[in-house]
């Protein structure tokens, strides 16, 4: 809580004062917490759609209730050529359209 | 190559532009105005405000008058005063300077001829918010950039494995996170906290280490991160949060190999540990000068958790609890940067967010004192052993060559390199400044030979 700017409880805070600090990236890099919640992620694609683009396709609309683009289809599977599905499922966790409301 | 500073200005100070963000991400460091003096700033902040004529700022007049309420104390502060609290400490002078320096503090008056004592300092408002405010942010009421911020953006950093703005503390300063705000600021600049209460870098820096994944995989994570972060700007705008954080990810990144090594005083020989000694406030000492060495443009130490120097009850007792705490460390830290050559580059600063009165609160206390206080400087480009200014007779009010708290932003920003009249930021139509509209760069406390 700390990390995310926990506010002064003697004082009135109307909002948290907000942070991005190179402590919240470590956060978000490395803590047991994401790999945990990127680990249940990947394993629920794996169940949910049969090939890499479906998967990647319906991370896209769990996690922004969108449709990814082409672009970002292609992007995913290039990673994915190379690195496990966890690992990717990380990345869309700690992006900033996940944390971010527009 | 231009500086993000010249493209933003050249831009309107906007960040509308799709593709800027990539622009952004390759940017140099930025450019001081003119040659500056010093590179870096370690401000040791002493949360709560000492007692100047316990420790800078002799006052004879206050033991002569001990008791009385003369009229020249009739100032309006916080709470309600009694009459003239005697000082039970002595003075020496100290160094071919001659300043005269408490005896609270033998150590470091040993650097009487590095200190430019400034005894004239005043800000507009007795209460901790406010004042703590007025010296983070330049400005009394919340929101507004910190110091360390506007330093960074006028500079950038050093070391780029390392965040260029950190705050260190063995506990919570008051006020906590916005006295280390980026504000309106890209989010870069705002000030990473650390609790500095244990010696392992791990417990300092939570989540350094990934059990999991090996560099060169989390490398090709930010890759893909930051890729897909372009496709979005490109679809959506740039937007300053965003890229903030984006940009915190790869920090932390870099941190990851630096900040272990950066952030460990157990690395230092035992003799440098001992010079500065065992307390957290020494240790703080010893990783602000390892910070400030490997580049960290802006290294704010706070004394202690809450405001220990507010000796609204008991004060005599407590500041020599306080000052035999701080007296060895910051000798230390000046012995220790003259010796590694980094003196005449790093600007040190001392002091609090206000002074305290001369009169007595509630017997044994004193109040706040915002007419008149002491903060001194050291280092890079400072004129040493002088003192600037004067208060009244009983260490009061400030009355000769007054400093405002913006007017030492202004000297500190020229010390650095920059004319605080032209380190702006474009924000809700016009622009800012840390000075805002305000503050003088006050000359005479910089040594002859500089700009």
């Amino acid at each position: 809580m700390r990390l995310y700017d926990f506010p002064d409880p003697t004082t009135h805070t109307a909002a948290r004062v907000p942070t991005t600090t190179p402590l919240q990236g470590l956060f978000t890099l490395n803590s047991p917490l994401l790999a945990d919640q990127a680990a249940a992620l990947a394993a629920r694609l794996g169940r949910e759609a049969a090939d890499d683009s479906d998967r990647v396709r319906r991370a896209y609309r769990l996690l922004f209730a969108r449709s990814a683009t082409d672009d970002e289809v292609r992007a995913g599977r290039a990673f994915l050529a190379q690195a496990s599905w966890q690992e990717y499922a990380q990345v869309l966790l700690a992006g900033n359209e996940f944390l971010f409301v527009e | 190559m231009w500086t993000r500073r010249q493209m933003v200005q050249a831009l309107g100070g906007g960040l509308g532009l799709a593709g800027l963000a990539g622009l952004l991400a390759d940017e140099a460091a930025a450019v001081p105005h003119f040659p500056p003096r010093a590179k870096r700033v370690i401000q040791l902040f002493m949360s709560g405000g000492p007692f100047q004529a316990d420790l800078f700022d002799p006052k004879p007049a206050i033991n002569k008058y001990a008791g009385q309420r003369p009229k020249a104390v009739e100032l309006r502060t916080e709470n309600v005063t009694g009459g003239l609290m005697p000082v039970p400490f002595a003075f020496t002078r100290h160094g071919r300077s001659g300043l005269p320096i408490s005896d609270q503090l033998p150590h470091l008056a040993k650097h009487a001829d590095k200190l430019c004592i400034i005894r004239s300092m005043h800000t507009d408002n007795p209460n901790h918010g406010p004042a703590l405010f007025l010296m983070n942010n330049g400005s009394m009421t919340p929101t507004r950039p910190s110091l360390g911020a506007w330093l960074s953006y006028g500079l950038g950093t050093e070391n780029h494995n390392l965040p260029s703005h950190v705050v260190l503390c063995a506990g919570r300063p008051v006020r906590f996170a916005e006295l280390w705000t980026n504000g309106f600021l890209p989010g870069e600049h705002q000030g990473t906290y650390v609790n500095h209460r244990s010696v392992d870098p791990h417990e300092l820096i939570p989540f350094l280490r990934n059990s999991r994944l090996p560099p060169q995989a989390q490398a090709r994570q930010l890759a893909l991160a930051r890729q897909l972060h372009e496709m979005h700007v490109a679809r959506t705008g740039a937007d300053a949060a965003l890229e903030a954080r984006i940009r915190a990810m790869e920090t932390a990144f870099r941190m990851q190999t630096t900040a272990a090594e950066a952030f460990d005083v157990r690395r230092e020989p035992d003799r440098a540990q001992a010079a500065y000694g065992d307390s957290p406030f020494a240790r703080g000492c010893l990783l602000a000068r390892r910070l400030s060495e490997r580049g960290v443009r802006y290294v704010q130490l706070y004394y202690g958790n809450g405001q220990p120097w507010d000796t609204h009850r008991n004060h005599n007792a407590t500041t020599r609890t306080l000052c035999a705490d701080i007296d060895r460390p910051i000798a230390a830290l000046l012995a220790d940067l003259e010796v590694r050559g980094l003196l005449d580059e790093t600007l040190v600063i001392w002091g609090g967010e206000f002074g305290r009165t001369p009169t007595s609160e509630s017997g044994d206390g004193r109040d706040h004192n915002h007419w008149g206080f002491t903060m001194w400087l050291a280092g890079g480009g400072v004129r040493g052993g002088h003192a600037h200014g004067a208060t009244d007779d009983f260490g009061f009010r400030a009355v000769d060559n007054k400093v405002h708290v913006h007017d030492l932003h202004a000297t500190i920003l020229h010390l650095l390199g920059l004319d605080h009249e032209r380190l702006t930021f474009r924000h809700a139509g016009r622009d800012f400044r840390l000075t805002d509209v305000h503050g003088h760069v006050v000359r005479e406390v910089l040594a002859s030979g500089s700009t």
